[in-house]
């Protein structure tokens, strides 16, 4: 099979949380708790065990070419957030159990029937979107729809979202697609729009990548993610200096005052 | 003007981890470093008491090791599925067999009697070192700032404090051995010269108190011990607590530093 993947275009998002809900049906995804944030109209924050999209309301200050506010009220961002299913996963290296896989379709799957609930790969995802479910004790996170995919259909956000804003398709093709609409957004005016795709980091791109405008980090999307692969050598290295040490000192001390 | 960061959210997810995991980081610690000991106080002939009391503290933290990472997990039925696979890359799988491994030899080591006992003490020694110093990596090989900060640091600070916390066992069940003063000694040195790369946790009390009973506090008391012997077993119950003070302080720093929007 081909490698598939998400384009998800913000300057297209009207916010609606279709796609939330989608996700929430199609994969049985528990309630995470109905809390006001107090700071947006963003109550649920962030991505997590049992939310797979997240629809982000980012408030962006009024500046010409942004379009469609009043001067002095601010301008809407919207947002449809999901797992990177990145090219090098820092979940699927550390997960001990092989519970996380890369599927035939590229995407980074958790296999529920393995998961033992270690909890190392929600401290080894550089976007923050693996988390432990409470009460089920095992890390969930979005499975881009892998039995949809299988079956021939597209994931459930994609299906749902009204605006063409998030779309699924073979990934060159749709990094095609995001090209030629960040050229498009650049002739009508709309200089700041970018292509979130972090290819040149050490995660070395993502199979679900994004259309921003201005500052990644306004979304909550890191500047230059890190895999924790990568510091790998230098913990080790320390480790081996460390073990040496506590090897030869030992046998120092002991040959030395191994006797009262 | 776009902001930096989204409502001031934290990108980051904290560690899930709960209490049995930096007392596991103490305990296998302790355990691995001890095995070290056992074997090296035998290959050099000391007593074997000394010995023999070594090797059941490597047994006997190993023992405890295994309920206390099962009991952290999510689906704690499941634990064998640790052993499915053996991934390198992974310091949590590397961790898992290697304790395996560690508890397999270090129990074999206080069981058989003569040569298979110093086999499997060789052995239960050589996966000791990678127990008192893995746990470092594991912290610093994550996408935790503060943990990753201190890549370089953490599997050093974690060794010393295993030998701290091994050495202060032995004294505390009476061995009076110069070795185990100047291996304590050398620790606490180790661990006050890290002190600068310990997280700086504003009204962290945790951190404070590991800073001074695992590193100056002990370090002096052992100088002292010298002239007056009974210090020793004071500096052993300050180093004690101070290394298990230092895990639980590194965990609680990672939780920080993953909740913070700027990190």
């Amino acid at each position: 099979m081909t490698v598939t993947g998400f384009f998800t275009d913000s300057t297209l998002c009207i916010g609606c949380k279709a796609c939330e809900v989608a996700c929430k049906e199609w994969n049985d995804v528990p309630h995470d708790g109905f809390n006001w944030s107090g700071n947006s109209y963003d109550n649920t924050g962030a991505l997590g065990h049992s939310t797979w999209r997240h629809v982000k309301f980012v408030e962006l200050s009024p500046e010409i070419g942004r379009g469609g506010n009043a001067p002095g009220k601010m301008a809407w961002e919207f947002s449809s957030d999901v797992c990177k299913h990145c090219e090098n996963a820092g979940c699927l290296e550390a997960c001990p159990t092989g519970s996380i896989i890369r599927t035939d379709i590229g995407s980074v799957y958790v296999q529920p029937d393995i998961c033992n609930g270690c909890g190392y790969c929600v401290v080894s995802c550089p976007f923050g979107v693996i988390d432990r479910r409470e009460g089920d004790g095992r890390a969930f996170k979005c499975t881009f729809c892998y039995d949809r995919q299988k079956a021939g259909l597209e994931p459930a956000c994609a299906k749902a979202c009204p605006t063409g804003s998030i779309l699924f398709g073979d990934l060159d093709a749709l990094e095609r697609v995001a090209d030629q609409r960040i050229a498009q957004l650049h002739a009508m005016g709309m200089n700041d729009a970018t292509i979130y795709n972090p290819k040149e980091s050490s995660v070395g791109g993502t199979h679900a990548f994004f259309l921003v405008r201005g500052d990644p980090r306004a979304y909550n999307l890191p500047a230059n993610p890190v895999m924790p692969t990568t510091h790998l050598k230098d913990a080790w290295r320390a480790a081996a200096i460390g073990a040496a040490a506590i090897a030869v000192g030992s046998f120092v001390a002991f040959a030395l005052g191994g006797r009262k | 003007m776009t902001s930096d960061t989204y409502y001031d959210l934290p990108l980051l997810k904290p560690p899930v981890w709960t209490w049995e995991v930096p007392v596991y980081f103490f305990v296998g610690g302790a355990a691995g470093a001890a095995a070290v000991f056992a074997a090296a106080a035998q290959l050099t002939g000391a007593s074997p008491k000394l010995v023999r009391d070594a090797r059941r503290i490597a047994a006997a933290g190993a023992v405890l090791s295994g309920p206390l990472l099962v009991a952290d997990l999510g689906r704690p039925e499941r634990f064998l599925n640790m052993l499915r696979v053996f991934k390198p890359q992974s310091p949590m799988s590397v961790g898992a067999w290697t304790l395996t491994a560690f508890g397999a030899s270090s129990t074999a080591a206080v069981m058989f009697r003569g040569r298979l006992g110093d086999v499997a003490a060789v052995a239960s020694a050589a996966t000791g070192l990678v127990m008192s110093t893995y746990t470092g990596v594991l912290l610093g090989a994550t996408a935790i700032p503060v943990w990753a900060r201190h890549k370089k640091t953490l599997p050093i600070l974690f060794g010393a404090s295993a030998v701290a916390s091994a050495a202060a066992l032995l004294e505390l069940r009476g061995h009076q051995e110069p070795a185990l003063n100047a291996l304590g000694f050398a620790a606490a040195a180790a661990e006050t010269a890290l002190t600068p790369h310990r997280p700086r946790v504003a009204g962290e009390l945790t951190a404070l108190a590991a800073q001074i009973f695992s590193g100056p506090l002990p370090a002096l008391l052992r100088l002292a011990s010298l002239k007056s012997k009974r210090l020793r077993r004071v500096a052993a119950g300050s180093a004690l607590l101070g290394s298990l003070l230092t895990r639980l302080a590194w965990v609680e720093a990672g939780k920080a530093s993953a909740r913070d929007s700027r990190p």
